[in-house]
């Protein structure tokens, strides 16, 4: 088991917006690159756009910390470019995204409680 | 850009900022991932679009590049930014060049002059090379400004009898072509005509286009104001409307902004004004003031003339030989379907871009860049030989820093980013210098061309000029610190440095070679530069066979509805003599349909009677219609037999006088008079020989070209040009020209009055310039070596002071001193130049293999090339002599005094 899903999934929070999105677009099915931009961007109503360097520079920092790999499956042979690689969440990943849900809502929580929340 | 490409292009530069372990993990992903996002933002389309997907990509790339290779970098310490060995941390890094910065910018300030020096030269060399990137860039690597203009040809005719492969095609041949195939999305028609603007002032002859409506939509136009054509508006019929150019707007109609709807007569029909055209938008070459429509069904049954200009956009994914392909197995069976037109026709296609520049103007101006560059190189040895002077004062600084520790590597960096820094001011000096040279370019583009094609500094040019700015840093840069950094390991810092140990002779050696290299560069561009522009002179300077000084010319051509037929063109003409002969100050006139000396024509078969010839290999020659005075007028030396006269007739024999190069070629010399040859259809007699008047465009270039010229009785014709002679300034006589033709008749329109020299001397711009631009770039090549050499040899003089002094000390003669430092320098030249010698031959191959139609003989004459050469000897040998004369005058007391 890699070393770093041993530590405790608090120890990488904060997530950063692009790996909480990405995060996000993975938890309902394996989506390649691409689809991983479109997925967030519609999502977002296109407040967050990623570009591709961005994109794989979150992949690969989430794949050293466990929290996506490769999936070996490709849904969708048929239309499907060689060159495309899908990605899965791991339960690590899920883990850690339970534990930043925990701490936006503490924080959203603490917000609605000194009134900086109004509803 | 197609996706993919799109996407090499972007990965190739991501491929150099991001770690090449993360390219090799993800790059193949990545590029699949920028096609997609591309190909979307394309098919959204938009400027916002575009504009937020260039910027959310380049910053990305940048932001995870920078965080990729801090993050390596960190986890790393044994490695720093660029992968190289260190130990230091991305922020000692980031503070160490800072230093190196200001650093760098104190020594360039400490030693003002040499700065001064290298910076100028720099700045001189980057600014011609930067200047004709421009040119280059506009000609050959921007797209043209149509919408998917990489899918737009052109379609021409050919034919094996006419030696001009771009015919225009006939109306009945266009429709079968575009009924026949479907590898055109669109395939369009248009020509030009000349049309006489009526019913103002001062009649004007203009250049219309008829085009079929979407010609334009395909074109993308835009109107200024108004409207475009609709379909409805080509039919013949309902075709009285026209779209006006910009500059005939503003020029003629003082820019009336309530044009639209108004009435103009054109060809004496009214036609509504329905819209304005910018000047930006520009189809054919050649000036183009009216733009009207037509669909040319009228004509749809006319095989005969081919005048149709055609232009087609391939279909997605055609490729033009595929299209072409198709077109001539058209071709194969119209000739077979309609032998009388089309039996040696032939068809062929067109990339758009490359209908202008030709081949010759590609070559000249990759041989411009070519040069351009070599005279970088020459700046950049250059500046290298100085700062290797500069070095060598400097050499126990480095010996101190290395001794203090100081890696190699931080040692060169720190010499690198001196270098270019000031490489980079000298290329913002050169960026403005350049900003003129390019605009004194586009001054000097022929009038002709397309406003397109004139060069401009915009943003590639300047990111040109900034990356070759940078890298010429580098190069001198590097040749020099190598060198300082090399011989440090065999220096101590107690050793003097002066006195000349191994790495001292080392440098010297390089600092020779540098100069050697110059001389070789700055020879064959000089030789080059003189071969083309005694090319260029003999074409602008030959004997022209006739006397084009004193001689206005006009152009006038007779409006179709008025002078269809031959018999009223000959009424003209008649009535056109009385007016011109009584024009005071004048001392005669000629009309003739061709203008001496302007561009070459088409060429039609002759066949001489009673010589056997298949067709297709009859010679062909140009034509011109003339009257008689053409000779005494254009003062033409008649070699044999007589001019033509007054007595020749529209009903006596039909005869015709043909130039030297006729008869050379034709008849294969001897005598022509009497000779009978069939041409067009008519059989003429030869009843003299005139001398060759030469085609500016060819002469010194190609062989002359043979013409008949025929009396304008016998072959009438409606586009006319007009000589008078005058003792005086030909100018004078244009207002009575005016009068004379509008006393005739009052609507017709004379345009292009000009001197005949005003005249060639325009053609001729074209060559002059790059002539002139070929020679500037030689000198400043020239001038840059001979600083380069001055340098060297003040330098050893400089070093070797003490030397000196103990040898006059000792008695020796000041002139076998002097002798000594000249031959130094002479071994310099003399090896620069057997280098040179095989560099210029090599270029001038170059050129002379690419440009197929150039006269060998022409580009190796001796002549230039010897003047080349004494001029660079003389020049090295003063360059070598002002340094070498203060070697003679040390004093010895002083020099010894000296260390």
């Amino acid at each position: 088991m890699p070393r770093s899903q041993m530590d405790a999934p608090e120890s990488r929070l904060p997530l950063s917006e692009p790996v909480l999105q990405i995060l996000i677009s993975l938890a309902a099915r394996d989506l390649h690159g691409y689809a991983i931009m479109r997925e967030v961007e519609e999502r977002s109503g296109g407040r967050v756009t990623l570009s591709t360097s961005t994109l794989y520079g979150a992949l690969q920092r989430m794949m050293r910390d466990s929290l996506v790999e490769r999936s070996a499956e490709r849904p969708d042979p048929a239309s499907d470019d060689q060159r495309r690689r899908y990605y899965r969440i791991t339960d690590f990943g899920r883990a850690v995204a339970e534990a930043e849900a925990g701490r936006i809502s503490e924080l959203a929580h603490l917000l609605r409680e000194r009134d900086l929340v109004t509803r | 850009m197609t996706p993919d490409r799109a996407a090499r292009v972007f990965c190739r530069p991501a491929g150099w900022l991001l770690p090449a372990r993360f390219v090799a993990e993800f790059g193949d992903e990545l590029r699949v991932a920028f096609r997609d996002r591309y190909a979307r933002t394309r098919r959204v389309g938009g400027a916002a679009s575009w504009l937020g997907f260039w910027w959310s990509e380049i910053s990305g790339l940048v932001a995870t590049a920078a965080r990729e290779r801090l993050r390596l970098a960190s986890s790393h310490p044994s490695f720093d930014l660029f992968g190289n060995r260190s130990v230091l941390s991305p922020m000692e890094v980031l503070s160490t060049m800072r230093q190196d910065f200001i650093y760098s910018l104190r020594m360039i300030i400490r030693t003002p002059i040499v700065s001064a020096i290298a910076v100028l030269s720099l700045a001189l060399a980057l600014s011609a090379t930067t200047a004709v990137f421009a040119l280059l860039s506009t000609w050959l690597l921007r797209p043209l400004p149509y919408p998917d203009s990489d899918r737009l040809v052109n379609l021409f005719e050919t034919d094996r009898n006419i030696s001009f492969s771009r015919l225009r095609v006939s109306p009945a041949n266009y429709f079968d072509f575009r009924e026949q195939i479907d590898a055109f999305e669109f395939l369009g028609a248009s020509d030009f005509r000349a049309i006489n603007l009526t019913g103002i002032e001062e009649p004007e002859e203009l250049t219309a286009a008829r085009v079929m409506p979407e010609l334009m939509t395909q074109l993308g136009a835009e109107p200024l104001m108004g409207r475009l054509f609709t379909e409805r508006e080509a039919i013949d019929g309902e075709n009285a409307v026209v779209l006006l150019r910009e500059s005939l707007w503003r020029n003629r109609f003082g820019a009336d902004p309530q044009i639209v709807g108004s009435e103009l007569l054109l060809d004496g029909a009214p036609h509504t004004v329905i819209g304005v055209m910018p000047e930006t938008f520009e189809y054919l070459l050649g000036t183009v003031s009216l733009w009207m429509p037509s669909d040319f069904e009228t004509r749809r049954e006319d095989r005969e003339s081919g005048d149709l200009r055609i232009l087609g956009r391939l279909r997605d994914g055609v490729t033009m030989a595929q299209a072409e392909e198709q077109l001539i197995a058209i071709a194969g069976r119209l000739a077979e379907e309609h032998p009388d037109t089309n039996r040696t026709r032939g068809v062929r296609l067109q990339s758009m871009r490359d209908e202008f520049p030709g081949e010759t103007d590609t070559v000249l101006i990759q041989a411009l860049m070519l040069i351009a560059l070599a005279a970088l190189m020459i700046a950049c040895f250059n500046v290298a030989g100085l700062y290797l002077a500069k070095t060598d004062l400097r050499a126990k600084e480095i010996a101190v820093r290395t001794a203090l520790g100081a890696g190699k590597g931080r040692l060169l960096r720190l010499l690198l980013t001196e270098s270019v820094l000031l490489a980079l001011v000298a290329g913002g000096i050169g960026l403005v210098l350049a900003v003129y040279a390019i605009r004194g370019m586009s001054g000097a583009i022929p009038a002709e061309l397309p406003r397109m094609y004139a060069p401009h500094l915009d943003a590639p040019v300047a990111l040109f000029a900034l990356l070759t700015s940078a890298a010429a840093g580098v190069v001198f840069g590097i040749s020099a610190a190598l060198q300082a950094l090399r011989s440090d390991r065999e220096r101590s810092i107690l050793l003097e440095t002066s006195r000349g140990g191994s790495s001292t002779r080392a440098r010297k050696r390089l600092r020779a070679a540098l100069v050697t290299g110059e001389f070789a560069l700055a020879l064959a561009i000089l030789m080059s530069a003189g071969v083309l522009t005694t090319m260029f002179g003999a074409w602008i300077n030959g004997d022209p066979g006739f006397n084009p000084e004193g001689l206005l010319t006009a152009q006038v051509t007779l409006p179709e509805y008025r002078y269809g037929s031959d018999a009223q063109q000959r009424e003209f003409l008649h009535d056109l003599a009385v007016e011109l002969d009584a024009i005071p100050g004048s001392s005669g006139w000629a009309a003739m349909t061709k203008l001496p000396r302007s561009r070459g024509y088409a060429q039609l078969p002759v066949v001489v009677e009673g010589r056997a010839v298949a067709e297709d290999d009859a010679p062909r020659v140009s034509w011109s219609s003339i009257t008689p005075s053409f000779f005494s007028t254009l003062e033409v030396r008649i070699r044999q037999g007589r001019p033509l006269l007054e007595t020749d007739r529209a009903d006596s024999v039909p005869v015709a006088v043909v130039n030297d190069r006729f008869v050379e070629v034709v008849l294969g010399g001897g005598d022509a008079v009497g000779e009978r040859i069939l041409f067009e259809g008519e059989t003429i007699e030869i009843v003299g020989v005139m001398a060759t008047i030469a085609d500016f465009r060819e002469q010194g270039i190609m062989p002359a070209v043979p013409w008949i010229y025929r009396p304008l009785e016998q072959a009438p014709a409606r586009r006319l040009y007009l000589a008078l002679r005058t003792a005086a300034e030909p100018h004078t006589l244009a207002d009575p020209l005016r009068a004379a033709v509008w006393k005739i008749d009052p609507d017709q329109p004379i345009s292009a009055i000009q001197s005949l020299r005003e005249y060639i001397d325009m053609t001729l711009s074209g060559p002059r310039y790059i002539g002139a631009l070929l020679y500037q770039l030689g000198f400043l090549a020239l001038g840059l070596a001979l600083m380069g050499i001055y340098g060297v040899v003040a330098f050893s003089v400089t070093q070797q002071t003490r030397e000196f002094g103990i040898r006059i000390a000792l008695g020796e003669q000041t002139g076998s001193l002097l002798r000594g430092v000249l031959r130094q320098g002479a071994k310099l030249v003399g090896l620069g130049m057997l280098i040179g010698l095989p560099l210029a031959f090599g270029l001038l191959r170059l050129l002379g293999s690419a440009m197929s139609s150039l006269n060998s003989d022409a580009a190796l004459r001796p002549g230039p090339m010897v003047a080349t050469l004494v001029m660079l000897t003389v020049a090295a040998a003063i360059a070598c002599y002002l340094p070498a004369r203060r070697a003679t005058q040390v004093d010895p007391v002083i020099a010894l005094q000296e260390e």
